[in-house]
């Protein structure tokens, strides 16, 4: 038995694919081409962080409502003078987005805490 | 004589060894202090009501971080803005210019506590509370640590706008 048949049939399989009709092979390259980049996608998107801030996932549709929208990308003077009036304007947005910032939870209530999860053994065992 | 040192050298530092190997142990097995059989068996019957509690408080964290996050962003534009409007009128601003900085480098690390807080929940819905309750309960007790120090980033970034605008009212009051 000789490596050579095997080989010479393969050689023969490719120059057939490659001097026959070329739409089934630019539609498997097309979907080998788009798994490879929907898979880089995803990828991209659960590695990079993205998926933990989703909030379009199902489930998620009373959270969507509490994001804030109407942020518009506002554009800032950086020519003019600086002058008192123009430094009152930049304190008074600065102050109401202090303002906003204070209303949005601080990370710093307690919420992983045992009693807070009903982990306590008393607690816990007052609630079975 | 000399066999003598030398096995009382050996034994010495078979001895610090020991302590420190203890002292590693001691380490290790201070975040499961509070693990009672009691809790891990609460951790067992409770374990759904659990992982949906955790979901829940998941969720309303990711309400506030993006919310923050857009908040941020848009502060920090506008603060380098206001730099940006120093400079082009040729006025040297160098500790607001520090300030805006300082809370760069906060709002980047709020982001990234924010990160590692969410990967400790995802993991701790990965597991079974049921048939590994001590593991679910050192993620739980690590998550608490890592949403301890978001917290802790907010006071920091808070603190830092604060600065930021005082020293923008003494710039005023300069006028």
């Amino acid at each position: 038995m000789s490596f050579a048949a095997p080989f010479a049939m393969l050689r023969r399989r490719v120059h057939r694919v490659a001097n026959g009709p070329k739409l089934p092979l630019a539609l498997t390259g097309a979907i080998i081409l788009a798994l490879l980049l929907a898979g880089v996608s995803v990828a991209w998107y659960s590695l990079g962080g993205s998926s933990k801030l989703d909030l379009s996932r199902p489930g998620y549709e009373r959270e969507r409502a509490e994001v804030r929208t109407n942020d518009s990308q506002k554009t800032y003077d950086t020519t003019s003078p600086v002058t008192a009036s123009a430094i009152d304007d930049f304190l008074k947005e600065y102050d109401g987005r202090v303002k906003e910032l204070n209303g949005y939870g601080n990370f710093s209530d307690g919420a992983l805490d045992d009693n807070a999860i009903q982990l306590n053994v008393q607690s816990g065992n007052s609630t079975q | 004589m000399i066999y003598r040192s030398i096995t009382r050298v050996l034994v010495g530092l078979v001895a610090l060894m020991v302590a420190v190997f203890s002292m590693g142990a001691i380490a290790w097995a201070e975040p499961d202090a509070e693990l009672t059989p009691e809790k891990i068996d609460l951790i067992r019957q409770r374990c759904s009501s659990l992982q949906f509690a955790l979901q829940q408080i998941e969720k309303r964290d990711a309400v506030s971080r993006i919310n923050r996050g857009r908040d941020y962003d848009q502060m920090l534009r506008q603060v380098s803005a206001l730099n940006s409007r120093f400079a082009y009128n040729k006025l040297s601003v160098p500790d607001l210019i520090q300030l805006t900085n300082d809370l760069q480098s906060a709002v980047d690390r709020f982001r990234a506590d924010y990160d590692k807080y969410d990967t400790d929940l995802s993991d701790a819905a990965k597991i079974d509370c049921k048939t590994k309750p001590i593991d679910y309960y050192t993620i739980i007790q690590r998550a608490r640590d890592d949403r301890t120090m978001v917290g802790d980033q907010v006071k920091v970034v808070n603190d830092l706008m604060g600065q930021y605008r005082a020293a923008v009212v003494n710039y005023r009051s300069a006028q």
